[in-house]
């Protein structure tokens, strides 16, 4: 059995008081993450296209790596391919 | 499969129309080349510098489940992003899933017990020079009510899964496998877990999530 830390309890805590009445699962946030990132690499304002997918990154560190993740991939594809 | 090797060169620029009639049965193995290729680049540029070992031996391997994948998840793609940026994101999500699992097999999750009364709660995050006395007391005070929260409130799954997210780093798709449930429904179990535990915070302080916030954050 393992007690909480205080750091982790601050950090929860800034997540409770942020958490908000809809927000988007996991998979549902993963199937917007390719228009999220074309919007992105356009330089649109995708925060307020796609709120709750930019929310959800915020808050889901495995979403939020592979977003990075496909940013990195979709820039090294526009460097040997540009559109 | 049968692939043939591609100059990434000579890739052709097609529309997603066009690479949904290449790539539906019989499949082209042209387009198939020039799909794994461009798997390919994006999966070593994804994964380079991260420490994973042999990138181009992770991604070849990576870019063949994720051809496979795509192929059978064809009907799906909605058409909002170009063909080969949803085929990426497939490709990357299969590559990142895998390599989660990896690091993290040997790692158990913990049962979490509430800490005992003493000095648990005096970290020097909640001393800040410029706090007054009240404020670190309210503070502190705060903390516990959300400890006391967690296990008067929520269930020992919701408990299980926010700590482990939060204290120990467990990536959220991790501790769903354990828990043989899905990502989507796990986040919402750890939502609703959340959602209580703001109201409960709201109730017992009389102040809202926003005003705790503002406090909380104020230095």
């Amino acid at each position: 059995m393992t007690e909480i830390q205080s750091d982790s309890l601050r950090k929860l805590l800034h997540r409770i008081l942020t958490t908000r009445p809809e927000e988007l699962g996991c998979e549902t946030c993963c199937e917007e993450l390719g228009l999220l990132a074309e919007l992105e690499s356009r330089g649109e304002d995708a925060a307020s296209l796609l709120p709750l997918v930019r929310l959800h990154l915020e808050n889901c560190q495995s979403c939020n790596e592979e977003y990075s993740a496909l940013l990195t991939a979709l820039k090294e594809a526009q460097s040997t391919n540009p559109l | 499969m049968i692939l043939c090797p591609v100059d990434q060169h000579t890739i052709k620029s097609r529309t997603n129309q066009d690479w949904l009639q290449a790539l539906r049965k019989p499949a082209s193995p042209e387009a198939l080349e020039e799909l794994r290729a461009i798997l390919m680049r994006g999966l070593r540029a994804a994964l380079a510098g991260r420490g994973n070992g042999d990138v181009d031996a992770l991604a070849e391997d990576f870019a063949q489940e994720a051809l496979l994948k795509i192929l059978a998840s064809l009907e799906t793609f909605r058409g909002e992003s170009q063909f080969t940026t949803w085929a990426q994101r497939i490709a990357i999500h299969i590559a990142f899933s895998e390599l989660r699992r990896r690091r993290w097999k040997d790692v158990p999750l913990q049962a979490f017990t509430q800490s005992q009364d003493g000095n648990e709660l005096t970290p020097a995050l909640l001393t800040s020079p410029n706090s007054s006395p009240e404020a670190q007391v309210t503070r502190r005070d705060l903390l516990r009510n959300v400890e006391d929260l967690i296990f008067e409130e929520l269930t020992e799954k919701q408990r299980t899964a926010l700590l482990a997210i939060v204290q120990d780093g467990f990536p959220l798709p991790v501790v769903a496998e354990r828990m043989q449930i899905n990502p989507n429904a796990l986040y919402k179990l750890l939502h609703d877990a959340r959602q209580k535990l703001k109201q409960r915070l709201e109730q017992k302080t009389g102040l809202s999530g926003r005003e705790l916030l503002a406090f909380f954050e104020e230095e």
